[in-house]
C-alpha cells in the first residue's frame, strides 16, 4: 500500500501546480459565493 | 538569403523576419505610449475628486484610447510575434518580404487614419463606434485599412508556415509557440472577415452611399470582429507564455497534445463568446443565451484553465529539474522573480486568471450580466484580460525578444526588474476599483455620473466615491509602470550594450 502511494508520489510531476490549482478552485467559489451575496445584499437579487 | 545564427539561441535568423519583428514591436510600443497617455487621462477624469477633461475631450480621448491601447499596440506586437513564431523560431525564411512590408505600411496608413480623424474631432464614437453613432468616412476607412494590413500578415504568416513545411522546417506538426500564433492566425482571419462585413457597409452609410444599418445587426456583426479580436490576444498571450517558459526556464509542455487540444478549443468555441456583448439585447431567444453562456463559454474557459495551469506545472517541472525539489513550494520560491521576462509571464498568468477569468466566467453568465451589464464592472474585467493578461505577458515579450532580435541588453535593469510587479499592481489595484464601483450601478464609459445637469436627481451610493479613487490611485501606479517600461523598452532598443 505504502509502496503503491510511493509510487503514485513519483507520478506526480508537478505537485506544487496541482496545490495551487485547489487554491485557485477554493478562491473561485469563496468568490463566487461572496459576489452572490453581494448582490443580494446591492440589489436585492432573490 | 540574408541569415544571422544568433549568439544566444543558436537560431537561423533570416534578417527579413528579423526586421519586420522589430518594426512591428517597436510601433507596437509607441502606440502603447499614445494609448497609456489617454489611459491616464480617463483616470484622472473618472476619479470624482478629479474630474479632469471636459466632457468633449473625455468622449475623443476614450475613443483614443480604446483604438491605441487595445488594437494599436496589441496587433502590432502580435504581428511581430507572427514573423517571430513563422520564421525565426522555425529557422526559415519569410515567403514574401514585401507582402510583410505591404500589411506594416497598410496597417500604419489605416491607424494614422484614425488617430488624425479622432484627433480632429470628426469621430467621437468610442472604440464600438455603434450605429446611429456616426463618424466621419475617414475613421470607417482607417479601421479598414488597418483590418486588411492585419489580414495581409495573418495570411503572411499561413504562407510562411506552409513554405517553412516545404524547406523542411519542422516534420509532423508545428512546434507550440507557432501553433498557438496559427491558432491566433486563423481567429484573425474570421475577425477580419466580419470586420469588413460590418465596416464596408457603415463606411458607404458614413458618406451617404447607404441609407440605414440596423444597429441590432451592426452590434452582432461588430462584435464578431470587437470581441474576437481579443480572443486573437488570448491565442498569442498563451503562445507567449509558453514560448517565455521555454526561453527562461528551458520548459517543455507537460502535456503538449493537451495543449495543442486546448488551442483548437479557442478556435472552436471562444468567438461564439462574444455573444456576452449581446445577453441583454432582445432581438436573441433565450434558448440562444443560455446554448452560449452555459456551455460554449465553458468550453473556452476549459481552454484557458488547461493553459493556466500547464505552463506553471511546465515551469515547476523545469525548476524541479534545476534541484529545487524540496516540498511543494521550493520551486516556486526559487523562480526567477528578478527577470522581468518571466515575472511579467507569471503575473500575467496570475493576472488573466484569476482577476480576468473568474470575472468573466461570473459576468458572462446570463443571470448576473443583466444586472452587471454596461457597469464599471466590465471595464474592470476587460482590462484584467487585455491588461492584466495579454499586455502585461506582451511587455515580458518585449524583455525577452529585446536580447535576440536587436541584440541589445537590457538598461537599467533593476528598474526593469521591478516594472512588471509595479505595473501589475497598479493595474489589479485599478480594476479592483472599477469592479467594486461597477457593483454599485456605476456605468462605464460615463463622464459625469454625478448626472448634474439631468431633470431628475439620482446619486450613487456614497462609497462609490472610495472605489472610484481607489480606481485612479492604482491607474496612476499602472501608468508609472507603464512609463518605466517605455523608457527601459525604448532606451535598451536605442542604447542598451550589444550583444553580440
Amino acid at each position: 500500500m505504502a509502496e503503491e502511494k510511493e509510487k503514485r508520489k513519483d507520478k506526480m510531476e508537478a505537485p506544487g501546480t496541482f496545490a495551487l490549482s485547489i487554491i485557485f478552485l477554493v478562491a473561485f467559489i469563496i468568490i463566487w459565493f461572496a459576489h452572490l451575496k453581494w448582490l443580494i445584499e446591492v440589489w436585492g437579487v432573490k | 538569403m540574408d541569415y544571422r545564427i544568433c549568439s544566444l539561441t543558436g537560431f537561423k535568423i533570416h534578417k527579413t523576419a528579423e526586421d519586420l519583428v522589430k518594426w512591428n514591436m517597436v510601433t507596437a510600443i509607441l502606440f502603447l505610449t499614445l494609448g497609456g497617455f489617454m489611459g491616464l487621462l480617463m483616470a484622472l477624469t473618472r476619479w470624482p475628486s478629479v474630474h479632469y477633461l471636459d466632457a468633449t475631450h473625455y468622449y475623443r480621448f476614450l475613443t483614443l484610447h480604446g483604438f491605441n491601447a487595445l488594437l494599436l499596440w496589441i496587433l502590432f506586437f502580435e504581428i511581430g510575434l507572427v514573423y517571430f513564431t513563422s520564421a525565426i523560431l522555425l529557422n526559415t525564411r519569410v515567403v514574401a518580404p514585401f507582402v510583410g512590408w505591404i500589411a506594416y505600411a497598410l496597417m500604419l496608413v489605416g491607424a494614422m487614419f484614425v488617430n488624425i480623424v479622432v484627433f480632429a474631432g470628426k469621430a467621437d464614437v468610442l472604440f464600438t463606434s455603434y450605429v446611429p453613432l456616426k463618424a466621419n468616412g475617414v475613421y470607417y476607412l482607417g479601421i479598414i485599412i488597418f483590418a486588411v494590413g492585419a489580414l495581409t500578415a495573418f495570411g503572411h504568416f499561413f504562407a510562411n508556415i506552409i513554405q517553412a513545411k516545404r524547406d523542411g522546417a519542422y516534420k509532423n506538426t508545428l512546434p507550440l509557440g507557432t501553433f498557438g500564433l496559427a491558432a491566433a492566425s486563423i481567429i484573425g482571419v474570421f475577425t477580419l472577415a466580419h470586420g469588413a462585413v460590418i465596416m464596408i457597409p457603415v463606411f458607404f452609410w458614413s458618406i451617404d452611399l447607404i441609407k440605414y444599418i440596423d444597429p441590432g445587426t451592426y452590434r452582432l456583426i461588430f462584435w464578431a470582429l470587437g470581441h474576437a479580436s481579443q480572443q486573437i490576444n488570448v491565442c498569442a498571450m498563451v503562445a507567449m507564455w509558453y514560448m517565455s517558459a521555454a526561453f527562461v526556464l528551458g520548459a517543455n509542455p507537460v502535456n503538449e497534445k493537451l495543449s495543442r487540444t486546448a488551442f483548437v478549443l479557442y478556435i472552436l468555441f471562444i468567438n461564439i463568446a462574444s455573444e456576452h456583448h449581446l445577453l441583454v439585447d432582445p432581438i436573441f431567444s433565450t434558448w440562444h443565451k443560455v446554448v452560449n453562456t452555459g456551455y460554449m463559454m465553458h468550453l473556452a474557459v476549459l481552454a484557458s484553465m488547461i493553459h493556466a495551469f500547464a505552463i506553471p506545472a511546465s515551469m515547476e517541472v523545469a525548476l524541479r529539474k534545476k534541484g529545487y525539489t524540496k516540498g511543494l513550494f521550493d520551486w516556486l520560491k526559487n523562480a526567477p522573480w528578478g527577470n522581468p521576462a518571466f515575472s511579467a509571464t507569471f503575473l500575467s498568468i496570475i493576472g488573466f486568471g484569476f482577476l480576468g477569468g473568474i470575472t468573466g466566467v461570473i459576468f458572462g453568465t446570463e443571470q448576473f450580466n443583466i444586472i452587471r451589464h454596461n457597469t464599471f464592472a466590465i471595464t474592470g474585467h476587460f482590462h484584467a484580460t487585455v491588461v492584466s493578461g495579454t499586455t502585461v505577458a506582451f511587455m515580458g515579450g518585449t524583455y525577452l525578444l529585446i536580447p535576440y532580435i536587436f541584440r541589445r541588453e537590457i538598461i537599467l535593469p533593476r528598474l526593469a526588474a521591478f516594472q512588471p510587479y509595479l505595473y501589475a499592481i497598479g493595474v489589479a489595484v485599478m480594476l479592483i476599483g472599477m469592479i467594486a464601483a461597477g457593483s454599485y450601478g456605476v456605468p462605464r464609459r460615463h463622464w459625469d455620473i454625478t448626472f448634474s445637469s439631468a431633470i431628475f436627481p439620482f446619486s450613487f451610493d456614497p462609497s462609490t466615491d472610495i472605489f472610484l479613487s481607489i480606481m485612479g490611485v492604482g491607474g496612476l501606479l499602472a501608468v508609472l509602470g507603464g512609463v518605466i517600461f517605455i523608457i527601459v523598452s525604448l532606451g535598451s532598443i536605442m542604447f542598451g550594450r550589444r550583444t553580440e
